[in-house]
């Protein structure tokens, strides 16, 4: 057993802490999340579960946490960053960043955890809906349903930082 | 909305796991600097920190749970009266965060889930209908374990379970319940005992809760919305 845990924690601990941070910037707290999500991955059943079961948890559980750290942590609203909505809009490869995070921050709030966790697998991770619903656990008309919910918000807090 | 050219990172990580059998994904990786970079990033371990070893310390110990329940307890309620008995065939591993804590002595109680044909600890998510809920228990002193299917204020529980225990061994009840396609979160009452109840006795106890006759853990279950 302890083998199988070192073995998993040199497979998928890497990419778990790059995931974290994606979400949560570079430092202590994405390594801190990447830890619990493997904690509680080692008190699984899924030691034993194949890549592709294992990283939809790793996704699932990390995001989860990460958006109850977000929402803990609830950072000191900024003004908007017209580029990021604009990013966070577009079709384009999303790419990690701090003004990303810094706008979904502003959302912690307001948004439901569920469109939380959709936004940051979508628009952080670049999921596409299928696999966002893979990882969450819904078909994929929820999963549209929730990113377009996100989007709404997104839309009102745009409209009031140009106001 | 979300379809790149890029691969997502998902299906980057499984690529580097060897997991993604994708021709054309691997085409694109291979001319994609971005991409290759992404998986240049996550680097070799070059040395398992000590909290790893622990890890695999603590499983190959059966020691006591990590974490515990609480008395009359908290979220995680139960399952509806009309849910299908099942019986797994599997014992659960050892619970994880699905328990709740407790103060020292008292019952635990863990949830196991089983989604798709995966069992894991219960993460506190919504559940789906037709996830399976199975029930694991640390009964401390007390010998019998009474599980009641909490329904609207109008509707008498439903038993659901009713058992004998030995004192201070952990175990997984032998049965597991199917959720229905209701939206209501399930509620559940686990009452500990230590003679046997008659339904109608545990039904009264139930009501009662009489603390130094039995112990009540309540946990409820947040389902999933159907589209």
């Amino acid at each position: 057993m302890q083998t199988a845990i070192t073995l998993a924690y040199q497979k998928y601990f890497p990419l778990l802490v790059r995931k974290c941070a994606r979400t949560l910037g570079d430092g202590h707290e994405a390594e801190d999340v990447a830890q619990e999500t493997f904690m509680r991955f080692a008190e699984s059943e899924l030691l034993s579960s194949d890549a592709r079961a294992v990283t939809a948890w790793l996704y699932r559980t990390s995001t989860r946490i990460a958006v109850d750290r977000l929402r803990a942590r609830r950072r000191e609203r900024r003004d908007a960053d017209e580029h990021a909505l604009a990013r966070l809009f577009s079709n384009d490869a999303p790419e990690a960043s701090a003004e990303l995070r810094a706008l979904l921050n502003r959302l912690l709030t307001s948004a439901t955890r569920a469109e939380l966790e959709a936004a940051l697998l979508s628009r952080v991770d670049g999921l596409k809906q299928l696999e966002v619903a893979e990882v969450m656990r819904l078909n994929e008309r929820s999963v549209r349903r929730l990113l377009v919910s996100f989007d709404r918000r997104l839309v009102r807090l745009y409209e009031r930082s140009d106001a | 909305m979300t379809d790149t050219r890029h691969p997502s990172y998902l299906e980057l990580d499984r690529h580097r796991l060897g997991s993604a059998c994708d021709a054309a994904l691997a085409q694109h990786v291979e001319a994609c600097e971005r991409c290759r970079a992404h998986l240049a990033r996550i680097g070799p371990v070059s040395e398992v920190p000590a909290w790893v070893g622990e890890l695999g310390a603590q499983a190959v110990r059966p020691g006591p749970p990590r974490l515990r329940s609480v008395p009359v307890a908290l979220f995680v309620g139960a399952l509806a009266a009309a849910a299908a008995l099942l019986v797994l065939r599997q014992p659960p591993q050892p619970a994880s965060e699905s328990a709740y804590d407790t103060s020292k002595g008292a019952p635990s109680v863990w949830v196991h889930v089983q989604h798709e044909g995966v069992r894991s600890p219960w993460d506190g998510a919504p559940l789906a209908s037709g996830d399976q809920v199975r029930l694991e228990v640390a009964p401390e002193e007390f010998t019998h374990v009474t599980v009641f299917s909490i329904g609207a204020r109008s509707t008498p529980p439903t038993l659901l379970f009713r058992g004998a225990l030995r004192p201070h061994v952990r175990v997984a009840l032998d049965k597991a319940w199917q959720l229905d396609a209701q939206v209501e979160p399930e509620r559940l009452t686990v009452l500990f005992a230590r003679v046997e109840l008659s339904v109608a006795a545990a039904k009264l106890a139930l009501r009662e809760r009489d603390p130094s006759l039995v112990h009540a853990v309540e946990l409820v279950l947040p389902k999933r919305a159907e589209p």
